[in-house]
Parts: C-alpha cells; sequence; structure tokens
C-alpha cells in the first residue's frame, strides 16, 4: 500500500470519527473561546495592549489546546485497540503515524480557524494573511511533533505527566520563533501580504522540516514492537 | 545464595577499589582546577571575582552535552542493534548529566544576577531557558525509562526520547547567536582565537579536563551499578524459574 | 564577590554529594 494512500485513509478515518463523535472538537473551541475570555478579563486588555499581547496569548492557547488534541489522538485509539489491528497490517507504522499526525493537524487548524478570528474580534489583533501562514506552518511542526510523544506516552503509566514534560520543550523553538515571526507578521512587516519577512519564517520552515522528519523516522520505533 | 568474600577471587571488590581509585584522582584533579581558577587564573578587569564562575559553569556545560552525546550514542545503539549496554550507559550518562545539567544552571543563575542585574520576571535569556528546557527532556528520558512497561519496551521508548531528545542541544548553542539574548557570545570559540588572555585559557582548560575526568568517572560508576543490579534481577527471576518449572520428582 | 562563593559552593555541594551518593551505591553489595 502507498505511503500517501495509508496517510490519507488513516487521517480521513481520525475525521470522520471525530465528526461522528462530536467528542474533541466542541471540547477544543470551548478551550480556545474560553481562554481568549479569561485572558481578556486577566491581562485587562484594551484597543492598545490588545494587539500587544497577541503573539504571546495566540501561542499559549495553541501550546495547551495542542496537547489536549494530540493527547485524546492515541487515548481513544489505545482503548479501542485499532492501533493494534492497523499496525498488524501491511500499511506500516510510518505511514499510519502520519495519517494520525495530518488528523490532529486537522483538528488544531480547525482550532485556529475559530482561535484567529475570536483574537481579531476580542482582543483587536491584527491578523494578516502573513499571521496565518506562519500559524500554519510552526502547526505543522508541532503537531507532527505532539503526536510522537502522544504515541509514546500513551503507552506508559503516565501519559498525562509524559506528554507535556516530552514536548513542551521540544516545543520552544517552535513558539519562540513563531511568535517573533508573528510579530513581525502582526506589526506589519513582510514582503508581500503573504509572508512576514525573512529570517523567522524561514527558521521555522528548518524546524519544520527538521522535525517532521525526525519524528517520522522515530515513529517505526514508537509504534512498532 | 552464599556471599562472595572478600578476597583474591573477588572480582566485584577489585572492580569498586578500581573505580574509587579513580574517583580519588578526579578528586585530586579538582582540586588542582580550584587552585587554578581562584589563584592561577588572573581577575577579570570589567567583572572582578564573580567572573571565576565562568570557569566550572563552562566546563559543566560541556560535560552534561557529553553526557548527553553518550545518551545519543547510546540509545542509537538499542534501536539500532538491541544492545543492553547501549540502554544502560544511556541511562548511566542520563543521570550524570541532570546532574551537571543542573550544576551548570544554577552557576549560570548565579552569576547572572549581578552582571546583569537580571530578574528573571522582567527579562528572557534564550540559553538559560534552553538548559532549563534541555533539563527537562532528560529528566523526561529517565521518567519514561521508568513509568514504560518494563523491559524492552521501557528501553525502546527511552532511546527514541534519547535521541529526539538530543536534537535539542544544537538549540541550546546556536540560540546564542540567533535569538537575541543578554548571555555572553561565545567567547572562547569567537573568530580569530580565544578572547581571553592566556592564563585564563589555561586555566578552562585544566578545569575542564578535571570535570571530564569526574564526569567519565561519575559514569562508570553508574554503568557499574546499574549493571550489577540487572544481573542481579536475571539471576533471581532464572531463580523463579528453575524453581517453578523443575518437575516433581526428577 | 558572595555570589562568586555562592555559585562555587552550589557546585561542590551538588557535585560533591552525587559523587559520594554514587560511591556508597557502588560499595553496597546485594545479598540475595
Amino acid at each position: 500500500m502507498r505511503f500517501a494512500g495509508v496517510m490519507l485513509a488513516v487521517a480521513a478515518k481520525d475525521l470522520r470519527c471525530e465528526l461522528r463523535g462530536k467528542e474533541l472538537l466542541p471540547a477544543l473551541t470551548q478551550f480556545v473561546v474560553l481562554s481568549l475570555v479569561i485572558a481578556g478579563f486577566a491581562f485587562d486588555l484594551d484597543a492598545s495592549s490588545g494587539p500587544r499581547l497577541s503573539p504571546g496569548i495566540l501561542w499559549l492557547v495553541l501550546v495547551f489546546a495542542g496537547l489536549l488534541a494530540f493527547g485524546r489522538t492515541f487515548a481513544a485509539e489505545r482503548d479501542v485497540g485499532s492501533l493494534e489491528a492497523m499496525l498488524l497490517t501491511p500499511a506500516g507504522a510510518p505511514a499510519i503515524f502520519a495519517g494520525k499526525a495530518l488528523g490532529a493537524t486537522v483538528l488544531l487548524v480547525a482550532c485556529e480557524a475559530v482561535l484567529l478570528p475570536a483574537m481579531a474580534v476580542f482582543l483587536a489583533s491584527p491578523i494578516s494573511p502573513a499571521v496565518v501562514a506562519t500559524v500554519l506552518l510552526a502547526t505543522v511542526g508541532m503537531a507532527w511533533l505532539g503526536c510522537l510523544f502522544a504515541a509514546l506516552a500513551a503507552q506508559t503509566r503516565a501519559r498525562e505527566l509524559l506528554l507535556p514534560v516530552l514536548a513542551l520543550p521540544l516545543w520552544i523553538p517552535f513558539v519562540v520563533v513563531g511568535s517573533r515571526a508573528v510579530q513581525v507578521a502582526m506589526s506589519g512587516g513582510g514582503f508581500g501580504a503573504w509572508a512576514p519577512a525573512g529570517q523567522p519564517y524561514a527558521v521555522l520552515l528548518d524546524f519544520d522540516i527538521l522535525f517532521l522528519v525526525v519524528s517520522s523516522l522515530a515513529a517505526r520505533f514508537v509504534l512498532d514492537d | 545464595m552464599a556471599e562472595v568474600p572478600p578476597g583474591p577471587t573477588d572480582p566485584e571488590g577489585a572492580e569498586n577499589r578500581r573505580l574509587t581509585a579513580l574517583a580519588g584522582v578526579a578528586v585530586a584533579a579538582m582540586l588542582v582546577a580550584g587552585w587554578a581558577i581562584f589563584v592561577y587564573a588572573p581577575q577579570d578587569a570589567l567583572q572582578g571575582p564573580v567572573q571565576r564562575i565562568f570557569y566550572l559553569h563552562v566546563a559543566s556545560a560541556v560535560a552534561a552535552f557529553g553526557c548527553f552525546a553518550v545518551v545519543l550514542l547510546g540509545s542509537l545503539a538499542f534501536l539500532w542493534r538491541g544492545s543492553l549496554v547501549g540502554d544502560r550507559l544511556g541511562r548511566a550518562a542520563a543521570h550524570v548529566g541532570l546532574v551537571f545539567t543542573t550544576v551548570t544552571f544554577l552557576m549560570g543563575v548565579v552569576w547572572a544576577k549581578p552582571i546583569w542585574n537580571w530578574d528573571p520576571t522582567r527579562t528572557w535569556d534564550a540559553r538559560l531557558t534552553s538548559t532549563a528546557a534541555l533539563w527537562v527532556i532528560y529528566a523526561g528520558y529517565l521518567l519514561v525509562r521508568r513509568l514504560a512497561p518494563p523491559g524492552r519496551t521501557a528501553m525502546r521508548l527511552a532511546a527514541v526520547v534519547g535521541v529526539i531528545g538530543f536534537v535539542d542541544v544544537p538549540v541550546v548553542y546556536f540560540s546564542v547567536e540567533w535569538w537575541r539574548t543578554l548571555h555572553p557570545g561565545p567567547v572562547l570559540t569567537a573568530p580569530g582565537g580565544p578572547a581571553m588572555p592566556a592564563p585564563m585559557v589555561v586555566a578552562y582548560l585544566v578545569t575542564q579536563a578535571a570535570v571530564g575526568l569526574l564526569c567519565g568517572v561519575l559514569v562508570a560508576i553508574h554503568y557499574r551499578v546499574q549493571a550489577r543490579r540487572d544481573a542481579a534481577l536475571a539471576r533471581a527471576v532464572a531463580g523463579q524459574l528453575e524453581l517453578a518449572s523443575a518437575p516433581e520428582g526428577r | 564577590m558572595t555570589y562568586l562563593v555562592l555559585g562555587y559552593a552550589i557546585a561542590v555541594v551538588i557535585l560533591g554529594g552525587f559523587l559520594a551518593g554514587s560511591l556508597i551505591q557502588l560499595h553496597h553489595r546485594h545479598h540475595e
């Protein structure tokens, strides 16, 4: 079975399950909206401080939403035991993993589709196409890494403890660089409307490629016995 | 089971004596380094006496990175060849590396306070944060090793963390150069040679050698302790199996 | 100056304590 075919099939299966069960997406959406409301009160945000604090709030919410999403991606699988079943097929662990990571990415993007407009409305954040592009870029890398550790943590006794411990340190580069890139994009910098200027964006891309490759290589060892 | 009596045929005791002697040499080397740091090295004109923290701080950082490189190699050896030695070496190095990372981090914080009037709630240094992240990753390595289903699964999962965690090491180093930071730029590897007078470089090298020796001895000790525990466990399990499988009346 | 002392005191305590603990573990024999 071809890699891409398996990957898309697994992702489609996950998303279909989610649409039918309607468990994770509402929870994520609620989390996002709630976080913004609380941030509004906690930081005493107004028209001037909102845009200034936006990059930070964006990544804070995204990181915790990510932990929520990825933890559940593998928890459900484990309960049903369908992961073992999939591994028995000739599909291959890397492709299955890629599918799960893709599914998780789509979920997170759906989150962002709520988060970014909400920020524009409640926090007066300047959300431009450059900001969107940056966030999407970072999401892919975070999702692949997050899913890898979720799969790992799911096999241990303390999954809720281990997922943040493993994922957060390695997400720091994304948050640091992503935050910088979003800052640049939000202050209007960038060539054209589609990408913030130069360095942070390029570094983000580098991180994406690095972590995508590393996660894919490691997936075989995490999923297979 | 009988105790192994101490004496000429007691290999464990001989090992212990060798390692303890090496530890003694390492301590002596550290004392020499102490002399180099506090007596031999000249005082820094700009920062005054507190600059001397640099020597052990950097030496510990290098030792920590070295340990995590060993974790990487051990993890790779396990993943590629099922090497149990690799897994054990990784575990030993992770423990020791964690200790040296702690020393590096705390000395860094203590150094930063008077020099930058550093207030962690107001400024944010890339290198300090990355070092803290490194600490968490290798604590995670040890946690996974302990919390995963024991045996090959735990070794396999921890090895994955050991390999991926090492990716953070370049991030730590390059964070100084890429991200705007308060941390002094590379002093030893600045282009054109070390930006320090020769006696300081000598003091640093002496310290690094002593710390490297200490680090190596500690890893060796922990490896040996783990190896013995694993062997004792294996013996106990084998004993149980013999008892369980001995058929009646044979 | 006090920071210098503090820094090295921390290092000595941590490294010394760890070394001592390691040696103790080494010399503790497992009796079955």
